[in-house]
């Protein structure tokens, strides 16, 4: 199996490693796991399109370029009313977005800041029912995306994780 | 119309599942200081809940985003699942 999918898959032995009470720590590395399946899905789909010709290496190294901050903030712009989208990629859109791609973006957002509480908010406190359907979001989503993943609309979106940036260069 | 109203009003006209309690928001900007707010929908604290409680919370959560999400609010809605 792929990284991300054995991510997803670990996510939900983690979450229900305890057959009682669930371990704090178990579900945080759930939700971390989560997260990061996600995350390698889509920087590994962002590095074999954007690096089709490249060797190995160098698309590795392509997939290291993918920024955390810089994808949510990618992401969240996905999940936003088309007044509201960045002028200089909008117009690389056909609009509406599906919605399958703007769950997706919007899971990205959700999984990021629950990792980000599950690895330093010491206070935070999770439970069973939630990082399961945060597992189950995730299920869903990833069938979603592998409905709409060859479109253009996705091609954009996935270059435009790595690009942003750049492209809002007028 | 201030943007806890139009959440409420939203809230009030879902059919939630019966596992979600009750709702309450919080307005705070997230881990990147991004103004957001958080709906936190109160259920029991399962330690064994079914798969078709994970299912219906689930539909739940992505309806209500959804929902959030195209109302253009200017705070970024997490939808997040809590117990007591």
């Amino acid at each position: 199996m792929s990284l991300h999918a054995d991510l997803l898959a670990q996510a939900k032995s983690l979450a229900l490693l305890e057959k009682g009470k669930p371990k704090q720590a178990s579900l945080r590395r759930a939700v971390s796991c989560a997260y990061y399946s996600l995350f390698h899905l889509l920087v590994g789909e962002g590095a074999a399109l954007l690096g089709s010709k490249l060797s190995k290496d160098a698309r590795a190294k392509l997939q290291r370029s993918f920024m955390h901050a810089d994808m949510k903030t990618v992401c969240m712009s996905y999940t936003q009313p088309q007044a509201r989208f960045n002028a200089q990629i909008a117009p690389l859109l056909g609009f509406p977005l599906q919605p399958e791609l703007v769950a997706l973006a919007g899971l990205f957002v959700l999984l990021q800041e629950e990792r980000h509480s599950a690895d330093y908010d010491v206070a935070a406190v999770f439970n069973r029912a939630d990082v399961l359907t945060l597992v189950e979001d995730l299920t869903i989503a990833r069938g979603g995306w592998s409905t709409v993943r060859t479109s253009d609309n996705a091609k954009v979106f996935l270059a435009d994780l790595l690009l942003r940036k750049s492209w809002s260069r007028q | 119309m201030d943007e806890e109203k139009i959440i409420l009003d939203l809230l009030k006209g879902m059919d939630l599942p019966r596992d979600v309690e009750k709702y309450d928001l919080k307005f705070s900007p997230d881990s990147t200081g991004t103004p957001s707010v958080y709906v936190n929908l109160h259920i029991a604290n399962d330690i064994h809940p079914t798969k078709e409680k994970i299912s219906r919370l689930s539909q739940a959560r992505r309806a209500i985003t959804s929902k959030l999400l195209a109302s253009g609010l200017d705070n970024y809605p997490y939808v997040k699942l809590v117990t007591d």
